[in-house]
């Protein structure tokens, strides 16, 4: 899945042409590391020093996935804009998590394990450093790529994930359902999409 | 390609196709991709379980 599509240039309120593609590689996570990690640190360090509470997934390591290339029930996508990665995420297809809404309840579905979006699209790290965001919808068009990876894999659109509780509302404002937070899983959220609420989410990010 | 199926391959492939409400070719690409996955894993040395949780069971699942 490669193409190229639009985000949002916050500063100039204009969209800015990205390509999504799913031959990532290593380098890919490296410069994930080298180049996300410090901004985030930067802004942990600020956040800190004024109470706040630090992003929960500020210990990710994506170089760490690596071995995770080239599986076939695993399908890393990542966004590129400007010349930079802005977003990157792992989507299982081969997961033994299912739905847990009734009326899809047992159903297969591609489980979002991990998506990112680089620190500089995110207004609350970037105004503890003094800046303004670069992009928006980063979060939502890789949510698109699992949605449409879904829909490739005849499931329907049905996408799951175990929410952190900073992005939860992300995941509410795009249409998904929470459903309960998983002992399982350091309790975090469980949400879905159904096949209605993926093609909704679909027309309405176009 | 083309791939040759005997009779009870075929029944038990329409029966995961209907249960499953996918097509042959997409059962098919889950099966290989769940195929791969627990391959890697013997290869490695890692044994694979299934769990009956009510039953407190557990048996090692073996893939020739």
């Amino acid at each position: 899945m490669k193409g190229k599509l639009n985000i949002r240039h916050l500063a100039t309120e204009s969209d800015a042409e990205a390509e999504l593609f799913d031959d990532v590689a290593q380098a890919d996570f490296i410069e994930s590391q080298s180049l996300w990690r410090p901004v985030l640190w930067a802004a942990c360090r600020i956040l800190h020093l004024k109470g706040k509470p630090l992003p929960l997934y500020k210990h990710w390591d994506w170089t760490q996935k690596a071995p995770a290339l080239g599986r076939l029930d695993v399908t890393f996508f990542g966004l590129r804009c400007r010349g930079h990665l802005q977003g990157l995420m792992k989507a299982d297809t081969g997961s033994l998590n299912r739905c847990r809404l009734d009326g899809q309840k047992g159903k297969e579905l591609v489980y979002v394990d991990y998506v990112e979006t680089a620190p500089w699209n995110i207004k609350d790290y970037m105004e503890a450093l003094g800046r303004q965001a670069l992009f928006s919808r980063v979060g939502a068009r890789l949510m698109q790529a699992a949605v449409t990876l879904s829909l490739e894999n005849e499931l329907k659109g049905r996408v799951g994930l175990h929410s952190l509780p900073d992005a939860e509302d992300f995941y509410r404002g795009i249409g998904m359902t929470p459903t309960e937070r998983d002992p399982n899983k350091e309790n975090l959220l469980w949400f879905e999409f159904t096949p209605e609420a993926a093609e909704d989410f679909m027309r309405k990010y176009q | 390609m083309t791939l040759m199926l005997t009779e009870a391959e075929m029944t038990a492939l329409d029966r995961l196709c209907a249960s499953k409400d996918m097509t042959k070719a997409a059962v098919i690409r889950q099966a290989l991709r769940l195929y791969q996955t627990l391959d890697e894993r013997l290869s490695r040395g890692d044994k694979v379980f299934v769990e009956d949780e009510a039953k407190k069971e557990k048996a090692e699942l073996v893939v020739l």
